[in-house]
């Protein structure tokens, strides 16, 4: 077959557009690491990530979980209003409260194939959109580079929680730093210094976290048409 | 000590998935034409990678190594196709591809396969890797196992070949 050259420059250019979309990337990350287990060992990081920002932000993300909205996002799905307090705050919280490097890349294995489930649930239920998938894949792009480790989506997220959390933590911890972080979009958080930031045991953070980011399951998720099933939590996998 | 390794290992690996998993899959799909087809040929390749990772501990170079297990795999998979062919003419029926690559896809990797399929030989590898992929020469060096300057010279040999063709 003769073609001219500029045929098959154009079929050039469109042909390197075509590639794996985050999804199936991710999909064959989960079933790579299904078949040969990841053996991810590294020594503690140490005690000084409990007086990380990161830490800070976990406390005010508690009063949120205390406040029974994070065990309702942690069954959000792509598209709902919680989702983004789900992928933007609860798990990058719930990863960092990992101490070992091992327990966080697992627990990052874990949220890539949650994204998947979740991308299932959406089409089993006939509810899967375009803008949920892209939402989807958005949220598991965070997953995908081991390199980088995540960061907290404050953007996404501050309007709906971190704001008001922020006031009331003000109302209840006076000595919170008035000082702020500005991020890399833009949006600002409070800095809570080492030595305000009230200590409480490594165990019960952690279950906070990893109970309010237990695995959704088609049987105790909202239904489509409004009705809200009652949620049967599942034990919390540790 | 052999939990950090293990750790590096993985990031290795992941690193180079996210780099060459779009070469893999599109290489495929260059040569097979079917996305699904693709698709698997890529999974294989990086499982078979990270098998390799996780008991060496690091594949020297794992770029030459990945190109070879992918065409290793292409090939195979033209071997089952012929088979099957034979079967499914001898049964007297065809089954259509549970999932036909879109119009573009084909019509794409046909007109570049056309193009680049009637180069001599040694030029289509060198010539699809920097024309189509846009690699460095350092890079098509290393998947290919031969020097930059061999590369170099193909690569302008392969594209006076193409020009020779073009109407």
């Amino acid at each position: 077959m003769k073609i001219t050259k500029k045929q098959f420059e154009k079929a050039q250019e469109t042909f390197l557009e075509k590639s794996l979309s985050t999804g199936e990337k991710a999909s064959m990350l989960s079933t790579i690491y299904s078949e040969v287990g990841a053996p991810v060992t590294s020594p503690l990081s140490g005690w000084s990530i409990l007086f990380s920002r990161r830490v800070a932000m976990a406390f005010l993300v508690v009063v949120f979980v205390f406040s029974g909205g994070a065990y309702a996002s942690a069954y959000s799905l792509p598209g709902d209003l919680l989702y983004p307090i789900k992928v933007g705050v609860l798990e990058p919280i719930a990863l960092a409260a990992r101490i070992t490097d091992e327990a966080k890349e697992q627990y990052r294995t874990k949220l890539i194939e949650r994204r998947a489930q979740e991308l299932e649930i959406l089409y089993e239920r006939g509810a899967l959109t375009e803008e949920k998938k892209a939402i989807s894949e958005r949220a598991t792009e965070k997953y995908l580079s081991g390199a980088v480790d995540i960061e907290i989506d404050i953007a996404e997220t501050s309007k709906v929680i971190i704001n008001p959390v922020e006031q009331g933590v003000k109302e209840v911890v006076p000595g919170i730093n008035s000082e702020v972080s500005t991020t890399t979009n833009g949006t600002s958080t409070p800095i809570l210094t080492p030595e305000v930031i009230p200590t409480f045991p490594n165990s019960t953070l952690e279950e906070v976290i990893i109970e309010s980011s237990v695995e959704p399951s088609l049987e105790n998720q909202p239904a489509e048409n409004g009705i809200v099933v009652p949620l049967i939590p599942e034990t919390p996998d540790l | 000590m052999e939990g950090a390794t293990n750790y590096k290992t993985k990031q290795e690996f992941e690193r180079l998935f996210h780099e060459y998993a779009d070469v893999v899959y599109r290489l495929a799909l260059y040569k097979t034409s079917d996305e699904d087809v693709a698709r698997d040929i890529t999974q294989e390749t990086f499982l078979r990678l990270w098998k390799s990772m996780v008991s060496e501990g690091a594949v020297k170079r794992p770029k030459q190594y990945m190109y070879q297990i992918a065409r290793n795999l292409i090939v195979d998979h033209y071997k089952r196709q012929q088979t099957s062919s034979l079967e499914v003419l001898e049964e007297g029926g065809f089954e259509p591809r549970a999932n036909t690559p879109s119009a573009d896809t084909l019509a794409d990797a046909a007109l570049l396969q056309s193009a680049i399929e009637e180069l001599e030989p040694e030029f289509r590898d060198v010539v699809y890797l920097r024309l189509v992929e846009e690699m460095k020469v350092k890079d098509i060096a290393e998947m290919l196992d031969i020097s930059p300057n061999l590369v170099s010279v193909r690569i302008n040999r392969g594209k006076k070949q193409l020009e020779e063709k073009y109407i």
